[in-house]
């Protein structure tokens, strides 16, 4: 039911960016789960208590204006496509796809979850605000570990406990499977069902409870967007993602470094700085520190990378999750990768300066690299992996694999470059 | 067409090196990971969740009996014996279940300032909630 609400709230949103079909569906939730999460923010700064009553009317003005936006939305797009909704052009790969999601609720709604970073990180912060339903400003400068990480998460978790009626650890389970189909949903409908195929599997993350999966849907969704150069969408999804994990605002600095080098309007991300700008605030007011920004954090990078013969061996001691998917996806960009420059030149570039994100840090560990490796570079690099499948999908897709999806064509596709 | 057909190899190659047989094997009954017992100190590369808890049912109610005991704002020290003692993954876990009370960390890592108000103590089978 939460989940409904969540989705039934960012409709109109959603509808705002005059969204169809399986887009509308899967970016409803994740615009509403994004814009739950931060209003219990904004109450939480105004100072009022979250209770029920509180929380769902103060979301009703919001959701008016939008409702009101999207009215009017509506009536521009229906003189130019009568049809707001478009499943018409279900095929047999979107019943394949029912497979592994129905499988992964299985997995995420079995049990709580249980992971050490749930305890120690989202799930504590979540309970301990939920208990003084409202942020606990004090717990986070002076008792919470990894203070500096951004709070979309736990607040999402508030969310479904305060209009729950009760801390249920068991329901967040629906939040991870709503999220990851989301952004299949977004993929089905932006290139198509075989692009979704390919997506399905690296997109259902397995670390239930952490913010994995959730700045993976909003990273990737807001990568898939710009990609078909819907920037307004594009820069909110990639102010969620920042809003969900420190990677997320790298990714940011990746897709606008990848539109300039794509020669397209950078500027146009301005809506993921202003998202993010009044978290960066409060980490700067309550000076919440990072734990790998220390004084010799720059200093380590710079050690390691003079002695790239161990690092590599380090690094190389702890390969990725599913290491055939990324052995064939890196196959298949290499064998494309005229194609891949001059046809997904963003996406392209935006993965590369990302994996390189992701991996910076860890060169900053005070710890044993190759140990902070093993528990790291397992999942990490999860938050891509399906824009990467993506891009790899999208090369073979364009060799004749199938017919341009009636539902992505009315949408512009990515522009081959000039040069 | 030789070029369909070796796009068409290459994209089942990508899918299929996605796939998760685990995964696909929840949708059989009993609908659930087979059962594993979870790894030493909760220390995995891959997901705890496809394994057994490693904080034992009759520890994690004992974590809630010492919540409804105790009150927010209350500091606590933890004494457990092998295989949870320290600065792991059951110290999180009692922090989780205790949200509004603050969990110290073990005085061998951090010497406590100012003595715990309450200390739980579990001896391998049952706890117990002190107040010094």
């Amino acid at each position: 039911m939460i989940v409904l609400l969540i989705a039934l709230y960012g409709l109109p949103l959603a509808l705002c960016a005059r969204l169809r079909g399986y887009t509308l569906a899967g970016a409803a939730f994740l615009l509403g789960a994004g814009a739950v999460a931060l209003h219990l923010f904004v109450l939480a700064v105004v100072r009022v208590p979250w209770t029920r009553t509180s929380v769902l009317l103060s979301l009703i003005p919001v959701l008016a204006i939008a409702a009101a936006v999207a009215k009017s939305q509506s009536r521009k797009v229906a003189k130019s496509a009568p049809h707001l909704c478009d499943f018409a052009t279900l095929r047999l790969c979107d019943f394949l796809l029912l497979l592994p999601v129905a499988a992964y609720a299985i997995f995420a709604l079995y049990a709580p979850p249980y992971e050490w970073d749930f305890y120690g990180i989202w799930g504590i912060k979540g309970r301990w605000f939920f208990d003084v339903r409202g942020i606990d400003w004090t717990y986070l400068q002076t008792h919470s570990s990894h203070p500096d990480y951004p709070l979309l998460l736990p607040l999402l978790f508030d969310f479904t406990a305060v209009v729950g009626g009760g801390w249920n650890e068991l329901a967040f389970g629906w939040l991870y499977v709503a999220l990851c189909a989301s952004f299949i949903l977004i993929v089905r409908g932006e290139a198509g069902s075989l692009a979704a195929l390919a997506v399905a599997f690296p997109a259902l993350n397995p670390w239930i409870g952490l913010a994995e999966a959730p700045v993976m849907a909003f990273g990737c969704a807001g990568l898939v967007f710009l990609r078909r150069e819907q920037y307004g969408l594009g820069a909110v999804m990639l102010g969620f993602a920042a809003w969900t994990k420190n990677e997320g605002l790298a990714l940011i600095v990746a897709a606008a470094v990848a539109l300039l080098i794509a020669r397209r309007s950078v500027w146009k991300l301005w809506p993921a700085l202003v998202m993010i700008a009044p978290w960066m605030i409060v980490r700067a007011v309550l000076k919440l520190p990072t734990d790998l920004a220390d004084g010799g954090s720059l200093l380590r990078i710079w050690q390691r990378l003079l002695d790239p013969g161990a690092t590599l061996a380090a690094l190389a001691s702890a390969p990725p999750d599913q290491p055939w998917l990324w052995a064939v996806i890196l196959a298949i960009v290499l064998i494309f990768i005229r194609d891949a420059w001059q046809r997904e030149r963003f996406l392209l570039v935006a993965l590369l300066l990302q994996s390189a994100a992701l991996v910076i840090p860890l060169l900053a560990t005070p710890f044993d690299l190759a140990g902070h490796a093993q528990f790291s570079l397992n999942r990490i690099p999860h938050q891509i992996a399906p824009a990467a499948a993506l891009l790899a999908a999208a090369s073979l897709i364009r060799q004749g694999l199938s017919a341009p999806s009636p539902s992505a064509g009315s949408l512009p596709t990515p522009r081959p470059s000039t040069d | 067409m030789m070029r369909r057909v070796a796009a068409g190899l290459l994209f089942a190659a990508l899918v299929v090196a996605g796939i998760r047989p685990s995964l696909l094997r929840l949708l059989l009954p009993p609908f659930q990971p087979p059962p594993q017992p979870a790894p030493m100190r909760a220390l995995d590369r891959w997901p705890l969740r496809w394994k057994a808890q490693y904080v034992p049912p009759e520890m994690q109610r004992f974590f809630d009996e010492a919540r409804a005991q105790t009150k927010p704002g209350e500091r606590i020290g933890l004494q457990f014996v092998e295989p949870y003692e320290g600065f792991g993954y059951t110290h999180w876990r009692a922090s989780y279940a205790l949200t509004g009370r603050y969990v110290l960390i073990p005085q061998e890592l951090v010497p406590w300032q100012n003595p715990p108000e309450v200390v739980l103590m579990w001896n391998g089978t049952h706890g117990s909630v002190v107040r010094p």
